[in-house]
């Protein structure tokens, strides 16, 4: 098995400093060229929406951190299908192309790599 | 043998996984395991911490992973965007911003992180605490 890092994300986008630092990693893994996936579990999936204005709370939206992976070479994002329906949130309410899978597929997708971390 | 490269990202003292991963890396050691780095992540950059001060009775992580760094020759990794944001800075840091301390020391090393990445490909397994 080639290396290959997979990103879990289960947290929510504000709050901690989980989602920020999951994604610095993200940035820096495609800069160096590595086969990187990006997992959404969970509150993570808030992080995809677009439609998000956390400026009024004094940090960095992150929605706009996540539309710019795909310059740094990250392009595989998965979410969690089931996550997004406990939520009732659609696809189309998320900033970038994303692939949903059921609990089994992401569970296939994400053995398929040799790294995992998690935030 | 196994190699290793662990990714700390627990915080030093407000949960138990950072000194999990002590006990982690000294069993490896000791059973002939290699470990190509230790690397300080998120609040796992606590560990690096020169100024956390404990009471005579309460375990000191930060001293123990230096004990185990000199011992064994590691590398500890701390990222330094990671660091920074949490007021942990080495000497070169202070300079810059034209303070006198600094609480990131050797055996500690304040390092991109690439250096994860670089380690990471070298090792056999990545193990994150």
């Amino acid at each position: 098995m080639s290396n290959s890092i997979a990103i879990i994300n289960r947290s929510a986008p504000y709050g901690s400093s989980h989602a920020t630092e999951s994604l610095d990693l993200a940035m820096i893994a495609g800069t160096f060229g590595q086969d990187i996936s990006v997992y959404f579990f969970g509150d993570a999936v808030f992080q995809l929406i677009e439609q998000q204005k956390p400026q009024t709370k004094g940090v960095k939206n992150l929605s706009k951190v996540i539309k710019s992976l795909i310059f740094f070479d990250v392009e595989n994002i998965y979410v969690c299908q089931k996550s997004m329906q406990e939520r009732s949130i659609q696809l189309s309410e998320l900033c970038v192309d994303a692939t949903l899978l059921s609990n089994d597929d992401l569970k296939a997708s994400i053995n398929k790599h040799s790294r995992i971390m998690v935030f | 043998m196994t190699s290793f490269t662990l990714l700390i990202t627990s915080p030093a003292f407000d949960s138990q996984s950072s000194h999990t991963a002590y006990e982690f890396c000294s069993a490896a050691l000791k059973l002939g395991h290699k470990i190509d780095s230790i690397f300080f992540y998120h609040q796992g950059v606590t560990n690096s911490n020169n100024f956390s001060v404990h009471h005579s009775d309460e375990v000191n992580l930060h001293q123990l992973w230096k004990s185990l760094a000199t011992e064994y020759e590691l590398r500890l990794n701390v990222c330094v965007s990671a660091a920074n944001r949490r007021g942990i800075i080495t000497e070169q840091d202070a300079e810059e911003i034209d303070t006198t301390y600094y609480n990131l020391d050797k055996p500690f090393e304040s390092v991109g992180l690439g250096e994860l990445m670089t380690s990471m490909n070298a090792s056999d397994r990545l193990v994150q605490f």
